[in-house]
């Protein structure tokens, strides 16, 4: 009888607690939720854009990649209105139906961008089945950071950061995937996302030599500063571009930077709306309040990096750009790097 | 004991079972038990097949690199959790020495720390630590060394001493804690028998401590491993544990099975460490 | 605690004071940069300015996030340090079915990667339609820190002779008067100890917060995100203000909540 009351107990509280968390927490949908990395949602805009458009954008700030692909599938696209990914991220979030397409009439600021971003269908990876999954937004290269009193002349390849003469003085950075993809092109290997086995050996014995010469791995712009502001450091491969370039010059730092001639990557950071968006034309204004000229300028002069309506020198014209792309197993590459930092 | 044999708290003792065994169920064993049937399906290319495999699990074993990257990191945070308590007790004891309220206010300045962004702490000991850091240019300066020192730049030593630094507080605690339960009487008896006062510490205050101990240790073996940002952070290459590779699955290599199998694996191996420190305990 | 000799007193006391500068080491570099102008991404050492706190007074998102950690730690705080006497009490009490699963049970949030917890509790919450606010936050929160609670009040529980219990019994005293009288005041010092160790966690707890928050941030969240683009100032000065808020609040508690002679119960 004792047992049978609180099994019975038990299962009424199992059933009724997520009930009351339901009715008693449910949050009111006026409201658009944005998750953006630092820098893409400032406090000025958010207000501005209320003061517009009536809409209050709730803003969560994320720090990796990692977890915005946890944070948008763990909820199935239910937790957030709109949200920022880089293109080639944004190939899994299409592929697991977790985006919703855009209306292009309702981005009339689109029309003003950049040329190099007036035709979506040139950009590749924002398309799919003829709709646009996604609205490019902010952009940088990935080229070499060099300290102009400790590498001279300007290197212009990026075998240097295999240089024994600089060992212990480079910093690179600490993903896989790229780092597979920039080894692709220092070995010219023709498409650097899409690697044989044999390639992919190739360039895991190079990144192995690539460790031994690099004093850390860094996730973050401002960590690569802070090593460089303590450490004696000659080299950094600037996953960031110009905005860690920026950084380090308002430190004071004599720096150079150039995009190698074996191409340099460049990503390319977009909005999309996810699958749970509750209102599309809210989303929607965010996103084209975005697209301002002003908003444009005022995200290049605080953060460092591109934008894509107004004209900054995030990379010459001659320089090779080479967009990311999603890359053929990421699983595996991320196995291979992390076989690499396992090694002594 | 308690509410056992009381009729009139009949009532509250189904209460409690009722809540004892709930909500654990409904918040711990619901959510880990759906999320872990995931570590038995598997990824390949970049598609979750959802058919149930052990391959996680074994690949855990074949595949040369886990295991010795797991055993590091358990060295790595055994040894920031001995560290810590050998750091720790000396201070729970100095504390527990102390009368009145003076011993409450070191004990609450011992835990303050705690209340600082552990990220803005990281970012601290790094600029202390780095090559140009506060440490090398103070010795420097104070002519003690001439080269900076590369003892402490990106390395395993930097993430023991970082962690152990973060850390010490989750130690201190513990240990002051179980100082503060040894009855006075006994302490009292032993030096009134004529045991001099290192008597008294090896035969009566550290054996009635030793639960405390063994309480920080765990707490900080587990913090410590389950910590991934520290190794990356001031480890340098070098800085690889568990907790990264663990952290990579469910980003950068998209592969939630293997993330939870591995978390599995990492608690399993948690559990042990500590029902062995539980068994020392008792032994001694 | 027994009379150290001289010796030993200034062998301990020195050990403490390393411990104390290893402590407060790295929270110096953060709280002098507050009282300077930064210019350049460099302290400048020469101009003292206040800026950094004016600055902080204008940075709503921050104060929010430090509000919203302070509610999801006091509450997550509470019913941990709650669940925990509960527990405690459950599995000292002879009814022990399942005891060493359950405690088991309860310890596994702790011993997971916060990550992983993190995410059953995202899909969890999402399969059974709770929408994610600061709730589950606290919820997440309360899971994660349950163990150390639980932990710290057993160890101490168990400490309490049982003979203190037979003779409140056997005095005539009902259980909920036993447990008032005898069995708390024995615990005092284990809760508030349970309690600070929770709240710590808690109020630095990253990875669990951001998997299941809505759109509310707390403070680590924000802190996480600043590190790509650079700590900014105001984030020295809200340091430096915490550290002197604990501080005063600590030093405040023991002096007017403590008796001048108190001692350890």
């Amino acid at each position: 009888m004792k047992i049978k009351l609180n099994r019975r107990a038990m299962i009424a509280m199992g059933v009724a607690a997520p009930a009351l968390l339901r009715t008693s927490w449910a949050r009111a949908a006026s409201e658009l939720r944005v998750m953006a990395w630092q820098g893409y949602a400032d406090d000025d805009w958010v207000k501005e854009f209320q003061e517009q458009t009536g809409i209050t954008a709730q803003v969560v700030f994320i720090g990796t990649d990692d977890e915005i692909w946890a944070k948008i599938k763990g909820s199935e696209g239910k937790d957030f209105d709109v949200f920022a990914v880089n293109t080639a991220q944004l190939q899994r979030y299409i592929d697991g139906g977790l985006t919703t397409p855009h209306d292009l009439a309702k981005l009339p600021n689109q029309k003003n961008v950049l040329p190099r971003f007036q035709d979506l269908a040139q950009i590749k990876g924002i398309m799919r089945d003829g709709k646009v999954h996604a609205i490019p937004f902010c952009f940088d290269s990935i080229g070499l950071i060099y300290d102009k009193a400790k590498v001279s002349p300007a290197p212009d390849s990026f075998t240097i950061l295999w240089d024994p003469k600089y060992k212990g003085k480079v910093l690179a950075y600490d993903n896989g995937e790229h780092n597979f993809s920039f080894t692709a092109l220092t070995l010219g290997f023709p498409d650097p996302f899409n690697l044989s086995a044999e390639q992919m050996g190739q360039i895991k014995a190079k990144l192995s030599e690539l460790k031994q010469n690099v004093l850390s791995f860094y996730t973050t712009p401002d960590e690569a500063l802070q090593l460089y502001k303590s450490n004696d450091v000659a080299l950094i491969w600037a996953n960031y571009g110009q905005q860690q370039v920026k950084a380090m010059k308002d430190a004071g730092a004599d720096i150079g930077y150039v995009n190698p001639k074996e191409g340099a990557l460049a990503w390319l950071d977009t909005w999309a709306m996810t699958s749970g968006v509750q209102d599309k034309d809210a989303a929607e204004a965010w996103v084209n309040f975005l697209l301002q000229k002003k908003i444009g300028e005022q995200l290049s002069e605080r953060t460092g990096f591109g934008n894509t309506v107004a004209e900054t020198g995030s990379a010459n014209p001659n320089d090779k750009l080479v967009w990311l792309e999603f890359v053929e197993d990421p699983t595996k590459r991320s196995d291979l790097w992390n076989e690499v930092k396992a090694q002594p | 004991m308690l509410f056992v044999g009381d009729r009139q708290a009949k009532g509250w003792r189904i209460a409690i079972s009722v809540l004892a065994y709930g909500l654990p169920f409904l918040f711990i064993v619901a959510p880990l038990l759906s999320f872990l049937t995931y570590s038995f399906f598997w990824v390949e290319g970049g598609q979750m097949h959802y058919d149930l495999t052990w391959r996680n699990y074994s690949r855990f074993f074949t595949d040369a690199i886990f295991i010795p990257v797991l055993w590091q990191t358990c060295l790595l945070c055994l040894a920031v959790a001995v560290l810590a308590a050998l750091l720790g007790y000396p201070v729970a004891f100095r504390l527990a020495t102390l009368s009145g309220r003076r011993k409450y206010i070191l004990l609450m300045l011992v835990l303050v720390p705690l209340l600082m962004s552990y990220i803005i702490k990281i970012y601290a000991i790094r600029s202390i630590l780095g090559g140009n850091g506060f440490l090398n240019r103070f010795l420097v300066w104070a002519n003690l060394i001439d080269q900076p020192l590369t003892l402490f730049v990106f390395n395993l030593n930097a993430v023991l001493l970082t962690l152990t630094v973060l850390l010490i507080p989750f130690a201190i605690l513990p240990i002051f804690l179980s100082l503060e339960r040894i009855p006075k009487n006994l302490i009292e008896a032993s030096t009134d028998l004529g045991a001099s006062n290192w008597q008294t510490f090896c035969r009566v205050i550290l054996p009635l401590s030793l639960p405390g101990v063994v309480t920080a240790a765990s707490f900080v073996f587990v913090l410590a491993i389950g910590d991934f940002l520290t190794p990356q952070m001031v480890g340098g290459p070098n800085g690889f544990t568990f907790g990264r590779i663990i952290y990579s699955q469910f980003g950068a290599a998209f592969n939630w099975p293997f993330g939870a199998a591995l978390s599995v694996i990492l608690a399993l191996v948690m559990s042990v460490v500590i029902a062995l420190g539980r068994r020392f305990e008792r032994q001694t | 605690m027994m009379q150290l000799s001289r010796l030993a007193s200034f062998g301990l006391s020195a050990l403490t004071a390393l411990v104390f500068v290893l402590l407060y080491g790295p929270l110096l570099v953060p709280i002098a940069s507050s009282f300077f102008e930064i210019a350049r991404g460099d302290v400048q050492w020469t101009s003292p300015s206040l800026s950094a706190y004016v600055a902080l007074t204008r940075n709503q998102g921050i104060i929010t996030a430090f509000l919203n950690t302070l509610i999801v730690g006091f509450t997550a705080t509470f019913l941990a340090v709650l669940l925990g006497i509960l527990f405690a009490i459950h599995y000292r009490n002879g009814a022990t079915f399942g005891r060493d699963l359950m405690q088991f049970v309860i310890f596994l949030p702790f011993l997971m990667p916060p990550i992983m917890i993190g995410l059953s509790l995202l899909i969890f919450f999402r399969e059974t339609d709770v929408p994610r606010s600061l709730l589950t936050v606290i919820i997440g929160h309360t899971v994660f820190v349950l163990a150390l609670a639980y932990r710290t009040i057993v160890v101490r529980l168990q400490s309490l002779s049982v003979s203190y219990i037979e003779a409140s019994y056997d005095l005539g005293a009902s259980s909920w008067q036993t447990f008032f009288y005898v069995v708390l005041p024995n615990l005092k010092s284990a809760l508030i100890g349970a309690a600070i160790l929770c709240f710590a966690l808690s109020f630095d707890e990253t990875m669990i917060s951001l998997l299941v928050t809505g759109t509310d941030n707390t403070l680590p969240i924000r802190l996480w995100a600043m590190m790509r683009l650079g700590f900014t100032p105001d984030i020295n000065a809200l340091v430096a203000l915490i550290l002197a808020f604990t501080t005063l609040m600590c030093v405040l508690a023991v002096r007017y909540l403590l008796p001048k002679d108190a001692e350890g119960t």
